[in-house]
């Protein structure tokens, strides 16, 4: 009986207290402009059933930003371009004309308005630093890019072989792409996939968790993926659709898929993570290996998309039985149960059964 | 626990439950699985250029369902689609006689074929409308060397990708007859330098392979339709469908050859002084 009376005397000036308040905080954020909210406050004043709005944190998602065009905030290019990136780019946060004209309040909420954090570092009307545009890991876009690798494959297509084989090895070692020597003259950069991806010099960054095994790849084991408009943009600028007033045509609000730490984006799961794409006899065509990514019309849904059909033209098996094979670490699992891969694999993977891929080599 | 029969039972029948489940996460041996109901193709794609045999590389490969029979209509299709060969197409835009040499030369069907040097922008193998365009870049971004690495961006639609959306046309026409035949939808790989190229993850049962566009090979046309089995398990590791011009020992698939057409006209147009003014973007 004591414990309901003070859970009463609790909650009554509770309820009290948000029945009598006027509210305070504004839900303008994603609806309304300025004046109607006044409107809308007056009649809904009596009662808050929504928590108060994070101002802090931008999203695209809302329905009244998802009304804008792109432009409407973003200017392409913005006017730092030159100095930050050395082509034209949307290098910068929008300005604070594309905010204060639906958030004039929020913009003038006290002496540390929340709305800044979303681009200043420092949260105060005279401070104007800001961190990089976009935003480093673990920073989580609010976008999927869509790409249509197929199409890009279709149009910078050669029209025939380009040179005779001696030539090509040599110079695809170099640098993934197909090239012609015509006597002394310079080598022609054929364009190809390494347009986007060139060989990361860096040192891989390792998993959450760490590298498994102590098995640290080496740099240049993987290839780098476009992080900038630069891949784009050379071709995109203008005139060749998706251009950069069509912010959507590639970049998807990821409703459908969710979004990606930038940091997971980085570092794409291999599951042979002993595969270097630097070795000498790795120097093959990428398509050579990767033989379903001229298929894809988008980047969802290639798993894998090197198959252990590409990799199996030379590591099927080998005259030297010493050497790991896909043949020989399959026996020895059929002998131990226990036995590990780890020719391609590190013990994660090593240790599970092999799929029905890896049989499927042998029963011919 | 107000209630420990109840929560007995509970437990009890989860407990059931996750012993039941089919292929329980206890399961680990390592036992060769049954054999795989989808298959994959090897196409190996190596006509005789000059008598002798090169890969084709960079040419797309259509595998559609069904046999040739059940495709006839389709095939027949592919066989009437018209086709423009580069040479008029660019003929027919009024290119340059330069800009179709260059694309001759480094055996390119569109402008982002390779990267562009000072040397076609400037000097005696300079085309005309690079030229054009690296002048408007120039103007436009301040920069020599981003005028040149951008030199598209100023061309026109026509130049650009013109060809493409032309082959694009017929491709999707093609493509759309025989979804609307097959009822599935038809995949496509791309050859690799050597000519190869994988369709994987297929499922059993007959396909006609096609590249639905005539691949242009010195003066001539070449087309492909033939049938293939996908068998169960088959991963293409050991034999490949090997494709050609002429018949030999280990081809499957002969083409159907046919000269270029020629350009109506076009190279009237060609040979007129309206290089001068070549179309450049906006």
């Amino acid at each position: 009986m004591r414990r309901r009376v003070i859970t009463l005397c609790i909650i009554a000036p509770l309820l009290a207290a948000i029945l009598i308040c006027p509210r305070r905080s504004s839900n303008a954020f994603e609806t309304v402009a300025p004046q109607q909210t006044r409107r809308r406050q007056q009649r809904r004043a009596p009662v808050s059933r929504t928590p108060p709005r994070d101002y802090s944190r931008f999203s695209h998602a809302t329905p009244t930003h998802k009304q804008q065009s792109c432009n409407a905030c973003h200017d392409a290019p913005t006017a730092n371009w030159r100095a930050a990136r050395g082509f034209p780019d949307v290098a910068d946060y929008p300005g604070h004309a594309s905010c204060i004209r639906c958030h004039r309040q929020q913009f003038f909420t006290g002496a540390r308005p929340p709305l800044c954090a979303i681009c200043h570092t420092r949260v105060a009307p005279t401070g104007d630093a800001r961190p990089v545009f976009p935003r480093p890991s673990p920073f989580r876009s609010q976008f999927a890019v869509e790409f249509p690798h197929d199409k890009h494959q279709d149009v910078i297509a050669s029209h025939a072989p380009p040179a005779e084989n001696g030539n090509e090895a040599r110079l695809v070692k170099a640098s993934f792409t197909t090239s012609i020597q015509q006597g002394s003259a310079p080598v022609k950069k054929y364009n190809n996939c390494a347009i986007c991806h060139e060989t990361d010099e860096g040192q891989p960054q390792a998993p959450p968790g760490g590298w498994r095994d102590g098995f640290v790849p080496a740099s240049k084991s993987f290839k780098t993926m476009p992080r900038t408009h630069a891949s784009c943009f050379n071709c995109h600028w203008k005139s060749q659709a998706p251009t950069r007033e069509d912010c959507a045509g590639c970049h998807k609000l990821s409703a459908a898929a969710p979004a990606q730490p930038a940091a997971a984006v980085a570092g794409l799961r291999r599951i042979s993570v002993k595969f270097t794409h630097a070795r000498e006899q790795h120097t093959a065509e990428c398509t050579t290996c990767h033989i379903n990514i001229t298929r894809a019309s988008t980047l969802r849904g290639l798993r894998p998309d090197v198959p252990i059909t590409a990799c199996a033209s030379c590591h099927k098996t080998s005259t030297d039985r010493t050497t790991a094979t896909i043949e020989t670490e399959l026996e020895r699992r059929r002998k131990d149960a226990s036995f590990t891969c780890a020719k391609c694999h590190t013990s994660d993977l090593g240790r599970k059964s092999a799929p029905p891929s890896h049989y499927a080599l042998f029963s011919d | 626990m107000r209630n420990p029969k109840l929560t007995t039972a509970l437990v009890s029948a989860l407990a059931l439950g996750l012993l039941c489940v089919p292929g329980g996460a206890a399961q680990s041996t390592d036992v060769a699985p049954q054999q795989s109901a989808r298959g994959v193709i090897r196409l190996r794609v190596r006509p005789k250029i000059d008598g002798k045999e090169k890969g084709l590389a960079r040419k797309r490969f259509f595998l559609i369902a069904g046999s040739l029979e059940e495709n006839r209509a389709l095939v027949e299709a592919i066989e009437r689609a018209p086709a423009v060969s580069r040479d008029c197409y660019y003929r027919r835009i009024g290119a340059s006689a330069s800009l179709i040499r260059w694309l001759k030369e480094n055996d390119c069907e569109s402008v982002y074929c390779r990267e562009l040097e000072m040397a076609d922008v400037e000097g005696p193998g300079a085309v005309p409308e690079f030229q054009a365009a690296w002048a408007q870049g120039r103007k436009e971004f301040g920069s020599t060397e981003l005028a040149l690495k951008w030199i598209t961006v100023n061309l026109s639609a026509e130049l650009r990708s013109g060809f493409y959306k032309k082959q694009q046309e017929t491709l999707s026409a093609l493509l759309k007859q025989a979804e609307e035949l097959t009822r599935a939808k038809p995949v496509s790989v791309m050859t690799d330098r050597n000519g190869t190229a994988y369709f994987t993850d297929l499922a059993v049962g007959t396909y006609v392979i096609s590249n639905l566009i005539p691949v242009e090979m010195g003066q001539a046309s070449l087309l492909w339709n033939c049938e293939i089995k996908v068998k169960a398990g088959e991963l293409g590791t050991e034999r490949p469908f090997l494709i050609s011009n002429q018949k030999g020992g280990n081809v499957k698939c002969v083409s159907i050859e046919k000269p270029l057409s020629s350009c109506d006209g076009a190279a009237q147009r060609a040979a007129r002084p309206a290089l001068d003014s070549p179309p450049v973007g906006r």
